[in-house]
């Protein structure tokens, strides 16, 4: 079975960027019953989780970072263009044209401790081959104690979308000018976000 | 030759004996580790090869942009238009397909070969090159190759080592039956392409009447696969069909993350019973061996003898009992040469520890000519299946040796045989590695079990009851990839059988020749 998504997405990147986040932002998702509108909010982000001993451990793919991500993908509730699966908000890796990815994303700048949030993020978008750049927006999901905040950007992909695998990019510049990039790279074919007809 | 054997206190028999004359050749550490190894193919005849010739490595540039396939799915074959722009213009561009090389992996040791499973590994090759024009764009024609299906295709434009627009194909699975009636018996083939390359959607299955009949690979076949099963009564339509999944049909693989691996439902028109079809023996391909070392024969090598002699056989392979024509040169003169048989004796039921080992049987004695030759006939012991070896002994020592592969055989099934009783259908010559130990059993095409021949030295006498009513019914006999004893982790396809075995099993790379026997009883009141 694949793995569904996976990873940490570390970056050392700086000064490589070319495009900077200029998208329109896609409609927002509801990617959990009750959930309220997804947009740029202004609420106080959640707190980070209390930091974990790994000291003999390397992140994947890499060794060092500035940002950290985590980066998963669900599907929407609400495709434009295939039916609607019998469950929502699943974390797959493949998908069928007309369907709705939604990548959702977590973050931690190293050096500080600090969650990804709109406080600290100068722009953060996810690059998608013949697409313009998808903006990312923070929010929050779900309701109650199930309540959190996280990244989230969602597409429709096109009926006439390319098959196979889909060589995304998710970008974040921190207001303090640190690289978060996140690739498929490292994983297996088979495991990567793949469009199916 | 002597044998000793004592009872574990488990109750099972071990191993055993002790060849008295060449003992001292033949002791090679039972078990020995040795690596699980990916096969290397052999070749199959009319399978289809690499679709290309291998791509440089390349990377993606830091724009990428897409390839249009027009249409991007359909059967190996189907014609499609791939189109780019945004490229470097004027600049030749290599379109690269990404596809898998698949195999079988084993653990040939010297006392058995063990099935491990099966391995892939992505490989990109070289479709087709063309240059881009003066605006970045090219377009081009291409057929979809005889390839895994299933899982899409990348396919990239690359020029100069950087990957600059990216596609995909699908080749999508087609499944064929024919023919669509006929009486009991009628062979009924079936063919799919576009098997995928990895493990779920790589293989099929078939169920006729909803009964279990087996699955079909196509691993050494990139996707393509022709089986044949025969049809069953009673008299009427009856419902074949040809699922996906990876060994059993997957009910809801729509769901999977393998949804492309669909199934096809036939009909098929059973006009009459008249009565039961002849006997027949399916044997696979014939290919040439990837592997050298074939059990007992490797594990055999003369330590001792100096091997300066040379034998052959006028056969290499035939059934229990068949008397073979044993010629050799370069013995040592007028002395006394001893024929011995390398074999192995054990089991693998309920076993933990060392279950087996090698044996000898003698096969007769001559003398040397003056010039060093000898001739002599041997007769194949009526004992386990498989790889084995004729050694020439002398003083003790092997001289010489060549391969003999002893083929599974039909002594007796019944012709008649009353409702709701018990028979019988005796087989020889099956083996001992988990390649050839086991048959699998379908009755009416629905599995209804296995028979194992180590313990019983190749010797199978399946137990079977006469169902489905008064008139011909069919029993089918097929090899099975065994996964038991030892076991390893997830390897798939195991105790089933192998209905593709003629064109992608394991043992084709050993020079394995085991085949599918097609019988029939008539049940009566």
């Amino acid at each position: 079975m694949k793995h569904l998504i996976t990873v940490l997405g570390v970056a050392l990147v700086a000064g490589v960027l070319a495009a900077s986040a200029a998208a329109q932002a896609p409609a927002p998702d509801k990617l959990f019953p009750g959930d309220e509108a997804v947009g740029l909010a202004t609420g106080a982000p959640a707190a980070p989780a209390a930091a974990e001993t790994i000291a003999e451990d390397k992140p994947f793919p890499g060794t060092v970072g500035d940002v950290f991500l985590y980066v998963d993908i669900v599907n929407s509730p609400r495709p434009k263009a295939a039916a609607p699966r019998p469950k929502s908000c699943t974390q797959l890796s493949s998908f069928k044209r007309g369907e709705r990815p939604v990548l959702r994303i977590w973050g931690v700048e190293a050096g500080t401790g600090e969650v990804l949030s709109p406080e600290n993020v100068k722009y953060a978008y996810v690059k998608i081959p013949g697409l313009p750049n998808v903006k990312l927006n923070w929010g929050p999901h779900g309701s109650g104690t199930a309540r959190s905040y996280f990244w989230t950007a969602g597409w429709d992909i096109a009926v006439d979308y390319p098959l196979g695998v889909l060589p995304f990019k998710v970008v974040f510049k921190t207001e303090s000018g640190k690289f978060g990039i996140y690739t498929q790279d490292g994983l297996p074919t088979e495991n990567r976000l793949t469009i199916l007809p | 030759m002597s044998k000793h054997a004592h009872k574990t206190a488990s109750g099972r028999w071990r191993l055993v004996l002790a060849g008295a004359t060449a003992v001292s050749a033949l002791l090679v550490p039972s078990l020995a580790a040795a690596a699980a190894q990916p096969v290397l193919p052999p070749v199959i005849p009319g399978a289809p090869g690499v679709p290309g010739w291998a791509a440089a490595a390349f990377k993606p540039a830091s724009e990428l942009g897409i390839l249009r396939a027009t249409p991007d799915k359909g059967p190996a074959g189907t014609k499609f238009t791939l189109s780019g722009n945004g490229l470097p213009a004027n600049k030749e561009v290599s379109i690269v397909w990404a596809t898998t090389n698949v195999t079988w992996i084993l653990d040939a040791r010297p006392d058995s070969v063990d099935y491990i499973g099966r391995k892939g590994e992505p490989v990109n090759v070289v479709l087709a090159k063309r240059t881009t024009d003066a605006s970045g764009a090219f377009s081009l024609e291409l057929r979809a190759p005889r390839d895994f299906g299933g899982a899409p295709h990348d396919i990239y434009a690359v020029i100069d080592g950087v990957q600059y627009a990216k596609g995909g194909f699908m080749i999508e699975r087609k499944i064929t039956l024919s023919p669509r009636s006929g009486p009991i018996g009628t062979p009924i083939t079936v063919k799919i392409t576009g098997l995928g390359a990895s493990l779920y959607g790589s293989s099929g299955n078939i169920y006729y009447d909803g009964r279990y009949t087996g699955v079909i690979t196509a691993v050494w076949n990139r996707g393509e696969a022709e089986v044949q099963i025969r049809a069953a009564g009673p008299v009427g339509k009856r419902t074949i069909l040809v699922g996906g999944g990876m060994q059993f049909n997957y009910l809801n693989i729509a769901q999977s993350p393998v949804p492309w691996a669909t199934s096809a439902q036939f009909t098929f028109t059973v006009t009459e019973d008249a009565g039961p079809p002849p006997a027949r023996v399916d044997w696979p391909v014939s290919v040439k061996p990837t592997i050298e070392a074939k059990t007992t024969l490797a594990a055999a090598t003369p330590a001792g003898g100096a091997g300066t002699a040379t034998a052959q056989l006028s056969a290499t392979s035939g059934a229990v009992l068949s008397k073979v024509d044993v010629s050799a040169t370069g013995l040592t003169a007028n002395e006394p040469v001893e024929l011995v048989w390398a074999t192995v004796v054990g089991n693998r039921v309920n076993c933990t520890g060392t279950c087996w080992a090698f044996a000898s049987i003698p096969l007769g004695k001559a003398t040397a000519a003056a010039d060093g030759s000898v001739k002599s006939t041997v007769t194949v012991p009526d004992g386990l299946g498989g790889w084995h070896a004729v050694q020439l002994l002398q003083g003790g020592k092997i001289k010489a040796q060549v391969p003999y592969f002893v083929k599974r055989s039909v002594v007796h099934v019944p012709k008649t045989v009353k409702a709701g009783t018990e028979f019988e259908v005796h087989l020889k010559g099956v083996g001992w590695t988990q390649l050839d130990n086991t048959v699998a059993v379908t009755y009416d095409n629905g599995y209804v079990g296995y028979g194992c021949g180590f313990n019983s030295d190749g010797d199978v006498v399946l137990k079977l009851v006469a169902t489905g009513g008064t008139g011909t019914h069919l029993i089918d006999i097929y090899p099975l990839l065994y996964t038991y004893q030892p076991a390893y982790p997830y390897p798939p396809h195991g105790m089933i059988p192998v209905l593709s075995f003629a064109r992608d099993f394991p043992g084709l790379a050993l020079g394995y020749e085991l085949p599918a026997f097609r019988l029939a009883i008539t049940v009566v009141e």
